[in-house]
């Protein structure tokens, strides 16, 4: 019987061997079922290999890198185009999607830009990336990337509780201008994109917030919606459930455009402050990845978000969709690196 | 009666061949170091995804409550916490199994972990609507007070031995403190290392103190197996009516007290078990046999830490606010399935809610079965010798460090404080404090500067002074007073008596 025992721990000790490797985050991108392959002929997608691709891509694996926890919208999204494209172009490869955690993202993407540009390595390329970048002197800047294509943009949003006597952006501007430092904004981060949104509109329109970091969107619309904390600074896709549960509303938003999310609040632009907050999310490859395999992952990816399947397999998350390719996308991303590089310049904020 | 229509839908082969795979995940993972409810849920979430939403939720569900028991069992029998959540479980539960008392231990546990899952359950099924506004009413000066709660408990802990105890707990605070500082956005501490960037990780640390010190004690005793004693196995699984009723109260009350805290976001499994506990001792008649293997102890944790599970999906299925870490993933589980939480969850969605819930009460009595018919077979693990049990539990100890976050600086971590555990306890210095300090004190200095923050728009006292902050107030000091209740009342007399 102790034989048995010591068989049975080290057989747990073998699965946990096994278990880790499962943890060491190589989880094959394959979210969907089967289910939703049925019957749909190739009508919208339209995916020609390039010239100068090399016959055989993939021959491997892909590795997307994605350096925070599971399970967040734009994971969700990226397996379900991953898989997607897999379908459709007939791949005996997969994306696996590689988590990096740690240090806000710094080690996977200090891993991802030092990796070799041969296509076989993807990176998730956020708005933030460039903020971290910018503060800490890395070299993932939007210069040293070759962009494949942008997922979403998630507009800024300043809002307040729907108990609170602010009915209107200015309002709440002019209560932190007559009253310096009184009127609490809650925001995640003060060195992320909004706490860079405040900055950017105190200096906008002269007022002071007393900005208070939260743990996580949720921390602080609890705060906001349950009075302790006056105004949020977030991005609009973290609202929806406290939008609809109508604890909070939404006061303007951050993009150069009015959100399809929300298309009655108007913009900080509308109300008079020349500021945009936008939280981009990409993928992209190192600098430096043969042109002709970023224009086909580009266009796979295009194809793959236009597909009727997987926009019937979203419709039910609040993705702020915001698709791009290619060349729109390091576009976009360079215009942000100027802004933030802009600020960095003149007012430090780390 | 919509309710038991959805009870009656539950019963499909696949729900139930879902609820066992879930639940024995849960369990496996728990048990085992580094792994957790959270490693399971992110393991399961994509491979649900194409599951039909009831079916994908109470295999999520069971991974959940099951993976929050799991680890029990490894706690009481080896002192090994499989998640940091069940390092309470080892005050109790070890010394039990020392004394060769590892069975009963097992059914002390499971059997409050049943009923604080099935308390948990019950108040999501019939009054989550009502329950979950109270998620509002905690500001950050609220959940700090809440907090505190939990930091209090270290003074009880430490009675005979103060001062040891304060320093260790000043040392589980300045390891709270290493990391990035949520509110400037600027890191101390880290000595440039990467790896501890943002903090130092909960799991190696707990690991080290707990587990790993505990495998240099073994060596240095020179023991043959675990159990101290040399008679064999003492006691049964199936505890007797009497003893049953001996547990009731602290069951009940922790059952209770784990559902409410884990309504409260940010407070955790930690506060409600230490909460849960310090009542327990406090109203106990002999306080002293408390950590020295009281089952009457190890109830009252086990049923607060399976009631939070209930708790913590309260606020999230009815307002979205996830109340820890792994209601977080469920959070995304939801979305993917097209579930927006909200009231209407309850209604329109009903079908989901009350089959997920359901689920979650059939994943208890899982519990039950596991613990209790498996019992005998567990325990064998403590008449091991430990030439054998030793390089296993390094190795799990090791790997469960690495697992965590998949950094081989981890590895370095447990060996470090393993060591540190070790000379801690030779030198006659508690490691709870400790870990009860470095688990807590980062949410308690955040909550504590992010109030004052608040304050400084010149309402300091509407912010100290709500109702709900006063009744904490009572409540913490009542909790540092009540200790030493005697001691005061016995200065008195003596000062009566002189005069």
């Amino acid at each position: 019987m102790k034989k048995f025992a010591a068989m049975l721990l080290a057989a747990a000790m073998v699965f946990s061997l096994a278990a880790c490797g499962a943890a060491e985050t190589t989880t094959e991108a394959t979210p969907s079922a089967a289910a939703s392959t049925e019957g749909t002929t190739d009508s919208t997608w339209n995916v020609t290999r390039p010239e100068g691709l090399p016959a055989d891509f993939p021959s491997k694996e892909i590795t997307y890198i994605y350096p925070f926890g599971v399970g967040s919208m734009q994971d969700v999204y990226f397996r379900i185009l991953a898989e997607k494209i897999k379908e459709k172009e007939g791949w005996s490869k997969s994306i696996v999607v590689k988590q990096e955690e740690g240090a806000s993202g710094d080690i996977g993407w200090s891993k991802f830009i030092k990796s070799d540009p041969d296509g076989y390595t993807l990176g998730f390329a956020p708005t933030a990336q460039q903020i971290t970048a910018i503060a800490f002197g890395k070299d993932y800047t939007a210069e040293n990337m070759s962009y494949i294509f942008n997922m979403m943009s998630d507009p800024g949003a300043v809002g307040v509780s729907s108990k609170s006597e602010y009915a209107t952006m200015q309002d709440l501007i002019n209560a932190a201008k007559d009253a310096p430092g009184t009127i609490t904004m809650g925001v995640t981060s003060v060195t992320g994109s909004e706490g860079l949104a405040v900055i950017q509109l105190e200096n906008a329109s002269g007022a002071k917030f007393n900005v208070v970091p939260y743990n996580s969107e949720t921390e602080v619309l609890t705060a906001v919606a349950g009075g302790h904390c006056d105004a949020y600074c977030l991005n609009i896709g973290d609202l929806t459930t406290f939008l609809d549960e109508g604890s909070i509303t939404v006061l303007a938003v951050g993009s150069e455009e009015r959100s399809d999310l929300s298309p009655e609040t108007p913009t900080y632009k509308e109300c008079g402050y020349d500021v945009i907050q936008v939280n981009s999310r990409a993928i992209a490859a190192p600098a430096g990845t043969d042109p002709a395999i970023v224009q086909y992952l580009s266009d796979c990816f295009m194809a793959a978000a236009a597909d009727p399947d997987v926009v019937e397999q979203c419709k039910d998350i609040p993705i702020p969709y915001d698709t791009k390719n290619s060349t729109d996308t390091s576009a976009m991303f360079k215009g942000y690196y100027e802004t933030y590089k802009a600020l960095w310049d003149t007012e430090p904020w780390a | 009666m919509h309710i038991l229509e959805y009870f009656g839908q539950l019963f499909t082969l696949q729900n139930l061949m879902w609820l066992c795979i879930g639940a024995t995940v849960g369990v496996v993972l728990g048990a085992l170091p580094g792994m957790s409810a959270d490693t399971g849920i992110g393991i399961f979430l994509p491979l649900t995804f194409s599951l039909p939403p009831t079916t994908a939720l109470i295999c999520l569900g069971a991974i959940y409550v099951t993976g929050s028991y799991g680890g029990n069992i490894t706690a009481v029998l080896v002192n090994t916490p499989g998640t940091s959540d069940s390092l309470f479980m080892t005050l109790d539960g070890y010394p039990m199994t020392l004394k060769g008392e590892g069975l009963k231990a097992i059914g002390v546990t499971t059997i409050s972990a049943f009923v604080g899952g099935i308390v948990g359950c019950l108040a999501l099924l019939f009054i989550a609507p009502m329950l979950a506004k109270i998620a509002f009413f905690f500001g950050s000066w609220e959940l700090f007070l809440t907090v505190m709660m939990g930091i209090i408990i270290i003074i009880g802990l430490v009675k005979e031995r103060a001062l040891k105890g304060l320093m260790s707990a000043a040392l589980g605070f300045l390891c709270s403190l290493v990391g990035l500082d949520g509110l400037t956005g600027v890191t101390r501490f880290s000595f440039g290392i990467s790896a501890i960037y943002d903090e130092l990780p909960l799991l190696p640390v707990v690991l080290g103190m707990f587990a790993f010190s505990q495998v240099f004690v073994l060596i240095a005793e020179n023991r043959k197996s675990i159990v101290i004693e040399e008679e064999s196995m003492k006691g049964s699984v199936w505890l007797s009516l009497k003893e049953l009723k001996n547990l009731a109260l602290e069951t009940i009350r922790g059952s209770v007290i784990g559902t409410l805290i884990g309504i409260v976001p940010a407070a955790g499994t930690t506060v409600a078990a230490g909460l849960s506990y310090n009542l327990a001792r406090n109203s106990d008649e002999d306080p002293d046999s408390f950590g020295k293997g009281n089952p009457k102890g190890l109830a009252s944790v086990s049923a607060a830490n399976n009631g939070v599970v209930g708790g913590s999906l309260v606020p999230l299925l009815t307002l979205g606010i996830p109340g820890n870490g792994t209601s977080a993933l469920f959070l995304a589980a939801l979305m993917i399935h097209g579930l927006a939480p909200g009231t209407q969850l309850f209604t329109t969605n009903g079908k989901y809610v009350y089959g997920l819930i359901f689920g979650l009460i059939l994943a208890n009595v899982f519990i039950l079965l596991f613990g209790m018919f498996g019992a005998r077979f567990y325990a064998k693990i403590t008449k091991v010798p430990t030439s054998v049990l030793i390089p296993i539990i390094t190795v799990l100890c090791i790997l469960g460090a690495f697992s965590f976050r998949c950094l081989g600086f981890d590895m370095i971590l447990v060996l470090f404080f393993g060591i540190v555990g070790y000379f801690m306890d030779r030198l006659g210095i508690p490691l709870a404090p400790f870990v009860l300090a470095f688990v807590l004190g980062k949410s308690a200095e955040l909550n504590f500067r992010r109030a004052i923050m608040l304050m400084a728009g010149g309402s300091a006292t509407s912010v100290i002074f709500t109702p709900l902050s006063i009744l904490l107030i009572v409540i913490d000091v009542a909790m540092l007073i009540w200790p030493f209740w005697g001691s005061i009342k016995k200065l008195f007399k003596k000062k009566g008596a002189q005069a």
